[in-house]
């Protein structure tokens, strides 16, 4: 071979390897540049309603093509269900994409499609989901998620660009519900009950009742007594009144004087705990005829 | 009676109450109330004849009254012939109406406590002073 042939063959080939550069930089190039902060969810377990925040991830195509990409999210641990963490404690939550596909705990597993074209970018908004019905102890849960993109058109699927992680929080809220239940109700609300009946008043008589408490976090069971322990005369207000003595969960509670507490931590768990709850009546001789009541307050705080 | 609230209870339909009552709060009212029905009645504790000329008659009541009463201290109106003789104080206190059979003290707060009942009668004959020592009595009334 003539060194003037070599020569033509090396110019051929340097045409070629140029030519096939300015392929390259043509070609589909999509990275994720920014992932906007993850508002943290604050979470009510007993409002019964599902929370969601949006967050969105900007993909830049850096190439001249246009292409379509997927992306993939996971959390450290992936092929379980997605949940934040708090130590042992766990609440599960969704990743969606925008129209409600939700994202697989894998970085392998691409969802979506979105056409970016070259050079131009795109912001795509994503969604935090926690469903109504679940319970954790009051915290905040957290999660690290790392992202990946994918062209899925043209095929095959390719990964592009590098990952990038952000973190996701979850709040669940201290919150303590009260409920006190019995045989008889009021309209609208089976079992609740809004008033304790004793009927014809006599020493020593008791009822009882159901001090229902569910919460997210150790409570105070908080009581008050509107006439300090007695029911008095709806009339006579002078009266002394019918002392009477209030227990619940066997302890008995003072109510002579200001709010007695009993503390309290009932499982974390949307159904709750049930306390039960007696009234015993005191010493009636000498009272006089008539209606007596009394009204009594019963507060639940979380701790 | 008390009835057992908790033996009746549906175990599930406590559990799932929350559930079902979009109510549940951090704070719930109960009314306890309850009612004393009137209760009235009076006895003579004991009962002394100091003298049958002129009568005189000390006693103790006790009334046991929950709600204003009257009481009255009844006899035959045939053993009293002069009312305008016939004294009767309880506590001391003279009674606010009189009449042909009865003397009564009106509008009595509630009590329950043992009174001295003083009668005297300073007219008539032995038999009918004798009849009233017999026959008198009390009569509680609820207002």
């Amino acid at each position: 071979m003539s060194a003037r042939r070599i020569a033509r063959i090396v110019s051929a080939a340097l045409v070629a390897l140029m030519a096939g550069a300015g392929t390259a930089q043509a070609a589909c190039n999509v990275s994720i540049t920014s992932i906007s902060p993850i508002p943290t969810i604050s979470y009510d377990p007993f409002e019964g309603l599902t929370k969601s925040v949006n967050y969105t991830v900007d993909l830049t195509n850096s190439g001249n093509d246009s292409c379509a990409v997927g992306l993939a999210i996971a959390s450290p641990v992936q092929g379980v269900p997605r949940a934040f963490k708090n130590g042992a404690n766990e609440l599960r939550y969704t990743l969606e994409w925008p129209g409600g596909a939700v994202f697989s705990n894998n970085i392998t597993s691409p969802i979506g499609a979105v056409s970016i074209s070259g050079g131009k970018s795109k912001t795509l908004t994503f969604r935090v989901r926690l469903a109504a019905g679940l319970i954790a102890p009051a915290a905040v849960y957290t999660d690290v998620l790392t992202f990946r993109v994918y062209r899925v058109s043209p095929t095959p699927l390719v990964q592009m660009g590098t990952d990038r992680t952000a973190s996701a929080a979850g709040q669940v809220e201290a919150r303590a519900q009260v409920n006190i239940a019995g045989a008889s109700g009021a309209f609208g609300s089976p079992f609740a009950l809004a008033s304790l009946d004793f009927g014809t008043l006599a020493t020593g008589a008791s009822k009882n009742a159901i001090v229902q408490v569910r919460a997210t976090s150790p409570v105070s069971i908080n009581v008050t007594s509107a006439n300090l322990g007695r029911l008095k005369h709806s009339v006579l207000t002078g009266d002394a009144g019918v002392p009477y003595t209030l227990t619940i969960d066997g302890t008995k509670v003072t109510l002579g004087s200001t709010t007695a507490s009993l503390l309290r931590s009932p499982p974390i768990s949307l159904d709750g705990v049930n306390y039960p709850m007696s009234v015993q009546i005191g010493e009636v001789k000498g009272r006089p005829s008539g209606n007596y009541q009394d009204t009594l307050t019963v507060n639940v705080s979380p701790l | 009676m008390t009835r057992p609230t908790l033996a009746i209870f549906p175990a599930l339909a406590v559990a799932a109450l929350f559930a079902a009552q979009a109510g549940a709060d951090t704070s719930v009212n109960m009314q306890v109330h309850s009612s004393l029905p009137i209760s009235c009645h009076a006895d003579i504790v004991s009962s002394q004849i100091v003298s049958i000329t002129p009568l005189e008659i000390t006693a103790q009541v006790q009334q046991s009254c929950n709600t204003r009463h009257d009481l009255a201290v009844t006899f035959s109106a045939a053993s009293v012939t002069s009312p305008s003789k016939l004294i009767i104080t309880l506590d001391g206190t003279l009674p606010s109406v009189k009449l042909s059979s009865a003397q009564t003290f009106a509008n009595l707060a509630p009590t329950d406590s043992v009174k001295p009942l003083v009668i005297r009668y300073n007219a008539g004959t032995l038999a009918q002073r004798q009849q009233l020592a017999a026959t008198w009595g009390l009569t509680i009334t609820p207002r």
